[in-house]
């Protein structure tokens, strides 16, 4: 999706479904980790989540946890866009302006 | 939450420099979002997550850098000097709600001099984002970020007959907390009172009637442990957030309680003087037991897909100061008082693993047996749509499915949207956002029209989503795409406004793609302009709308120019039918204008499909050449010029049998429809 040039790193986190959970951080593709406005200066952007099922998740809808372990992850799409193409807001990818969507010939759903 | 470097490391020894220990403290899952420089010192600002109120605090988060091995955790060494009499002889403590209030430890200090904290306490205060006031209450604010236990000074004099009652509210009862509102109490909320009147609410905040104040001799200084539940009722219906509310909502420590006060007691008598009393009233002095959890070295392995040492996990849980017994690579914990997220063995995993490092779990993709997937259901569907609507040159849009209220009312006459009620939010975030969409032009003619507003002399946009309704109580969704034009098209001189036709040709086109079944155009009035709206159906039901918006639905938009719109069904359509291929004549085809005198409201689609329903075999093709209405014709009249088409498959035509096929046909259509030739 990235440059591949882009750091990867997993940090523990917290999630109420997940047991381990984990973020996923990228280096911030505006300043290559050098801190800027839209990494708050610490050169990373988060850009998903992640983690081990919680057993208490198998429980509530009947799977045996005891048989079975899952793993599950998201990531916003409109928060991917931006930072792959530094498109600086989010609300430009739902106004509709031309000047804006025809800069992506193949459609912004690609 | 904002903490001070220097703060965590009074905590440890041999503690590593700030940006290694902030590096190992974030890679263990205390992110340390900020450094903010402050003289020789750090502030830093640390996302502490939900399920860890133990390190909403200095000493917590000293915890997990020595875990993290960023130096070794010292012990906690509280310790104060008591003076004179017992503290049961000045005052005493009933709580009436034990489920509420599980646990209430206090002292008394007497004979305290109240005044400003001194320098190197208040800037540590402000640093962590909390203002001095005295001595006496910032003495208790500095224990919480110290060792993150809430506590409460109340002048004891103010609390009659010093007697503190931690009961339910009554019906009625007010209160003016510190912060000078008064509060409306019900019989959910848990107060501090004294023999006749709440005094503070419980784990929340103090009242005005018992506050620390200048003239304050004798503290009752309170350290309780609450019940989340009942905490969190109270704090969000009158939406009173505090530090002391967020540490007991998300579990407070048990057994902190009883070691903070003597640790704030200490304090006080250090920063305002007096004495404290001998001895602590406690209301349960018994701590639980606590709950175990166990596992086995090899269940933990294959969890993390990786062998951990025994000696590894050892270390972590000796830091993380859970106890624990080893017998035969299976690991007994018992649960400490300080956390309140560990039930599980998975619980227990994470705690092991977080420390290990994420990032010395090495990768390795999961085996998939069935190969890349394939997309189904809509996709199909709405891929094939997109395709076709860039093909066709228009510009893909997303817009919101939530939309206001009386944008969605005005295309209500759109039988696209009569196809089920309004479905309305609960809870909507705003006024703009309150109904879902049943049109997705609720979204998209507003995006049109901004650019319209922005000066653009041309739009042509599309989308492609889901629309809702609400139908027996459920909620239904459908697939649909819709076009929104407006402005010119054309280029150099031979630019021109939209009109209809540009916009059934896309309709065509799309529906053709899409496998929509065949249908007609009939005319449509509202939502649109008069003379200026179709509906397009198949066996009476609706798949399409087009037309020009009426001024009515276009007056919510404010734009310069008249918006066109189309809407298709896209659940209805079907991969098209390969083709069947037709053989191609060797034979010439003779070809016959045919010029109808005909009413307007005949339609176009009428006029034609009956020819065809009368016409010989050998009429191939029919095209439409000019519409003509003026002088020649009546007001309400119009003359459309077709070109026919005329050819056999097996042999040449000759003019006589054109001819007469064509009288023949002329004849019929004119019995059919009353209409007349010229």
């Amino acid at each position: 999706m990235f440059d591949p040039s882009l750091q990867v790193r997993l940090r523990p986190s917290f999630f109420p479904f997940t047991e381990p959970s984990a973020e996923v951080d990228i280096t911030c593709v505006l300043c290559r980790g050098n801190g800027c406005g839209v990494c708050s200066g610490s050169g990373w952007v988060e850009i998903l989540g992640a983690g081990m099922v919680d057993p208490r998740v198998f429980r509530a809808v009947g799977i045996d946890a005891t048989r079975f372990t899952g793993f599950a992850f998201g990531l916003g799409l409109d928060r991917v866009a931006m930072l792959k193409y530094q498109i600086p807001d989010l609300r430009l990818l739902f106004s509709g302006d031309e000047r804006m969507l025809r800069q992506f010939p193949g459609g912004l759903g690609r | 939450m904002k903490v001070l470097y220097s703060w965590i490391c009074e905590h440890l020894e041999g503690a590593l420099p700030a940006a290694e220990m902030a590096e190992r403290l974030t890679a263990a899952g205390l992110n340390v979002e900020l450094r903010t420089p402050q003289g020789d010192d750090e502030i830093w600002e640390v996302d502490v997550t939900t399920n860890r109120p133990d390190c909403l605090n200095h000493r917590g988060l000293a915890r997990e850098a020595a875990a993290a091995g960023g130096g070794r955790l010292k012990p906690l060494q509280v310790t104060v000097s008591e003076k004179g009499p017992a503290v049961e002889q000045l005052a005493r403590v009933t709580v009436e709600d034990p489920e509420g209030c599980p646990r209430y430890c206090a002292r008394v200090i007497r004979g305290v001099k109240v005044g400003p904290s001194p320098q190197w306490l208040a800037e540590r205060l402000a640093a962590c984002g909390i203002r001095p006031i005295n001595n006496v209450v910032d003495a208790t604010n500095y224990v919480l970020l110290d060792l993150g236990h809430p506590l409460h000074a109340f002048d004891l004099a103010r609390v009659e007959g010093r007697h503190i009652r931690v009961r339910r509210a009554r019906a009625g009862e007010k209160l003016v907390t510190l912060d000078g509102e008064e509060r409306a109490l019900t019989l959910e909320d848990l107060v501090i009172a004294d023999e006749t009147k709440a005094v503070a609410l419980a784990g929340i905040m103090g009242g005005a009637n018992s506050e620390i104040t200048d003239t304050t001799q004798d503290v009752l200084l309170e350290s309780a442990y609450f019940a989340p539940t009942a905490i969190r009722r109270t704090r969000k219906r009158l939406g009173l957030d505090t530090e002391a509310s967020r540490r007991f909502e998300r579990g407070a420590d048990r057994a902190m309680a009883r070691i903070a006060v003597d640790a704030a007691a200490q304090l006080i008598v250090e920063l305002a003087g007096g004495e404290v009393a001998s001895g602590v009233l406690d209301s349960c002095r018994e701590l639980p037991s606590p709950a175990t959890i166990s596992f086995t070295l090899e269940g933990l392995s294959a969890f993390a897909g990786v062998t951990i040492p025994e000696a590894f996990v050892r270390e972590v849980l000796t830091a993380l100061e859970i106890p624990f017994q080893v017998q035969d690579h299976s690991f007994f914990c018992q649960v400490p008082t300080h956390r309140v997220d560990l039930e599980l063995p998975e619980d227990l995993y994470e705690e092991i693993l977080r420390h290990w490092g994420y990032d010395h779990i090495p990768s390795v993709l999961p085996p998939l047996r069935e190969g890349p997937g394939e997309r189904r259901g809509s996709f199909p569907v709405t891929d094939r749509a997109r395709d076709l609507a860039q093909g066709l040159g228009l510009a893909e849009a997303i817009t919101y499915a939530f939309v206001p209220e009386e944008v969605e009312l005005s295309f209500q006459a759109s039988p696209l949207v009569a196809r089920g009620e309004l479905v309305r939010l609960e809870n909507p975030l705003s006024a703009r956002m309150a109904v879902m969409r049943r049109t997705l032009w609720s979204g998209l003619v507003e995006a049109a029209a901004s650019n319209l507003r922005r000066g653009a002399e041309r739009v042509q946009l599309f989308e492609v989503g889901r629309v809702f309704f609400a139908r027996e109580g459920k909620v239904q969704e459908e697939e649909r795409l819709a076009v929104v034009l407006s402005g010119e098209v054309g280029a150099w001189d031979r630019r021109r406004p939209v009109d209809f036709l540009d916009l059934k040709g896309l309709a065509e086109a799309l529906a053709e793609g899409l496998g929509l079944p065949p249908c007609t155009f009939a005319p449509l009035a509202d939502p649109f302009a008069s003379g200026c709206g179709a509906v397009m159906q198949r066996d009476g039901e609706a798949v399409g709308v087009l037309g020009k918006l009426s001024e009515k639905a276009q007056a919510l938009y404010d734009a310069p120019r008249p918006l066109w719109a189309l809407e298709l069904v896209l659940d209805v359509a079907a991969a098209p039918a390969p083709p069947k291929f037709q053989e191609l004549s060797r034979f010439p085809a003779v070809v016959a204008d045919l010029t109808v005198r005909h009413p307007l409201s005949l339609p176009y689609g009428t006029l034609v499909s009956t020819l065809w329903s009368l016409a010989p075999e050998i009429l191939e093709r029919v095209e439409p050449v000019v519409r003509y209405r003026g002088e020649q014709v009546g007001p309400d009249e119009v003359k459309t010029t077709l070109r026919l088409t005329y050819r056999h498959r097996e042999r040449s035509l000759t003019q006589e049998e054109v001819n007469a096929a064509h009288f023949a046909l002329m004849e019929a259509l004119a019995a059919k429809l009353s209409v007349s030739f010229s």
